[in-house]
């Protein structure tokens, strides 16, 4: 029996629900980001700077890094953004009240590398009033901020400030994190569920208007934008989802550029992973809530389709919860007084087939169009058979878990988090 | 891509990880190929004398996947192109996009003096000091950009 034939009545409608909303939301995904890509990519040289309007100069950059106890991997990330291929930038590291010896490393490589500043802050801020400093204390117009243990690619520059220059309604370009680690599985399977869920949701979240959030981790802003709009809310778990809402508020532009890359850490322990993604779930609830006035004003029309979507993943999972309650209830209940009838009715069966089926053809659509960014990506395609049954069950019970506790949490508190396991290195011993 | 960048111990991992996770994944793959056995039934032939009742019911199955499917087309389509469209109505602005002075903008948020601002933004290396509301009060710095230490 499959999971539609089981739900009758009143969930019937529900079961449906649960069933053809992921399935949709995939195709409608894929086909915006085969638009973008069309757009966009197809034909660029990921290799060659892009061109800027003629008589246009190359503005100068400033790339802000927030650091939190990043001892180990403050050396390579400075380092690497130091590499920077642009005529003119400078880079800000700002020491957010670190406990570990991120302080000492930082003033050493100042003294030797006349492009890096190190802004300290003295005690411990968060993530928000960090970037704030940073963009306070920057000497350049154009911000890019990367995580304190994110590798900035060369060419990354070229490739958001472009935007910038050409259009002055443009007041943030995220770029296209890869994934370092990948010793294990879960490693593994967010390389791609990088590319197939989130560059494929960003690609066609921007054919079809409105990005939901940037990348934190790799984002430029034109300064003005910003602090027009109140800078970053050091109250809010994903500061990046907030100023991405605040500027698109306002009328700002806000553009995915898939060339400009940076190379991340991402967790490779199951705890670490729920730690993360509560937080994202718990900064998109916040977003929500506080967002919630803009599908009763017309000119925040363009965002009601983001918010829509938002509230009806909040719906879909909690669904999804109950058609889980309901059947397992249904089939303890039948197996309890007819055993010889029960039938596990939440076995998969063709529905959840098609369901497979899409998913696996959303991951090799994905691979396709991330290949140029990311080679061997198609080793990593054996490995994806496992994100239906894990990421999906932690993406939904992060969303559950998370809108009480944002209820709970209320606003203004100041967020603050540590960042969850970085994955394994390798061991040079 | 700067293959430098990946990491992979996996040669640091147990070999009964290893095996657990290569063997689990295989097994994953099993199970999902033999969920598609239903979708394969819609080309169920049968042999031997039996052939035209058989096209029937492929008929049949094609007819009706095929009459979900344009349902399935139309809504999707519908559905990108009023995206799509909708994209394109007028973007309303809250007052002018160009922000002639935004570090004016940024200073009016936090009681730090001008003159500490511009040493801070002409340092190297600098302190700064918030109050419990998170606005910066005080910036010290401790080497300028020309790489002296501050008095």
């Amino acid at each position: 029996m499959s999971l539609l034939e089981f739900a009758r009545g009143p969930f019937s409608v529900l079961a449906e629900f649960v069933f053809y909303y992921p399935l949709f939301m995939s195709w409608l995904w894929m086909t915006g980001a085969v638009i973008f890509y069309l757009r966009n990519e197809r034909g660029s040289a990921l290799g060659v700077a892009p061109a800027l309007p003629d008589g246009a100069a190359w503005p100068p950059v400033s790339v802000l890094i927030p650091c939190f106890n990043e001892g180990d991997n403050v050396r390579e990330t400075v380092g690497q953004a130091l590499c920077l291929d642009y005529p003119e930038f400078e880079v800000i590291a700002i020491n957010d009240g670190s406990a570990d010896n991120t302080g000492e490393l930082l003033d050493e490589l100042a003294a030797v590398h006349p492009r890096l500043r190190v802004v300290h802050l003295a005690r411990n801020q968060g993530k928000a009033m960090a970037l704030q400093a940073g963009s306070l204390l920057a000497r350049h117009d154009i911000l890019i901020g990367i995580d304190g243990d994110a590798l900035l690619d060369p060419r990354a520059a070229w490739w958001m400030a472009r935007h910038f220059v050409a259009d002055a309604s443009v007041g943030a370009v995220t770029g296209n994190p890869r994934i370092r680690n990948r010793t294990t599985l879960l490693g593994r399977v967010q390389v791609g569920e990088f590319s197939s869920i989130v560059g494929m949701i960003k690609r066609a979240q921007r054919s079809f208007g409105r990005i939901f959030s940037v990348s934190g981790v790799i984002t430029a802003f034109r300064r003005g934008a910003v602090e027009q709009v109140g800078s970053w809310s050091p109250d809010m778990l994903t500061e990046d989802i907030d100023i991405t809402w605040k500027l698109q508020r306002a009328g700002w532009d806000v553009r995915f550029e898939p060339h400009a890359l940076v190379w991340i850490l991402m967790p490779e322990t199951l705890r670490g992973l729920w730690r993360q993604r509560l937080r994202w779930a718990m900064g998109g609830v916040q977003v929500l809530l506080r967002n919630l006035d803009v599908l009763m004003r017309w000119r925040h029309k363009h965002l009601w389709p983001l918010m829509l979507e938002l509230f009806v993943s909040v719906i879909w999972s909690y669904a999804l919860l109950l058609v889980v309650v309901a059947g397992l209830c249904q089939w303890l209940l039948s197996w309890w007084l007819a055993p010889e009838l029960a039938a596990m009715p939440l076995l998969p069966a063709w529905s959840t087939a098609i369901l497979g089926a899409t998913c696996l053809f959303q991951f090799a659509l994905s691979k396709w169009m991330d290949s140029r960014y990311d080679q061997g990506m198609g080793k990593n395609y054996y490995w994806m058979i496992w994100y239906p049954l894990v990421f999906w069950v932690i993406s939904c019970a992060a969303t559950i878990v998370a809108c009480p506790r944002v209820i709970a949490r209320g606003g203004g508190e100041r967020a603050r988090w540590v960042s969850p396991d970085r994955g394994i290195r390798i061991d040079e011993e | 891509m700067p293959a430098r960048f990946i990491i992979n111990a996996r040669h640091q991992l147990d070999w009964r990880q290893r095996l657990f996770t290569d063997a689990a994944t295989a097994g994953l793959w099993l199970f999902w190929l033999t969920l598609m056995q239903p979708l394969t039934s819609l080309l169920q032939f049968q042999v031997s004398g039996h052939f035209g009742l058989a096209v029937r019911p492929l008929a049949m199955n094609l007819f009706l996947f095929g009459h979900k499917s344009l349902h399935w087309l139309l809504a999707l389509g519908g559905t990108s192109g009023l995206l799509l469209a909708w994209s394109r109505l007028p973007v309303h602005q809250a007052g002018s996009l160009a922000v002639s002075c935004p570090l004016q903008v940024a200073s009016r948020r936090h009681p730090v003096c001008g003159d500490q601002l511009r040493q801070g933004r002409g340092a190297n290396v600098c302190v700064v000091h918030h109050d419990e509301q998170g606005r910066i009060i005080a910036i010290e710095t401790r080497r300028d950009a020309a790489g002296q230490r501050a008095a």
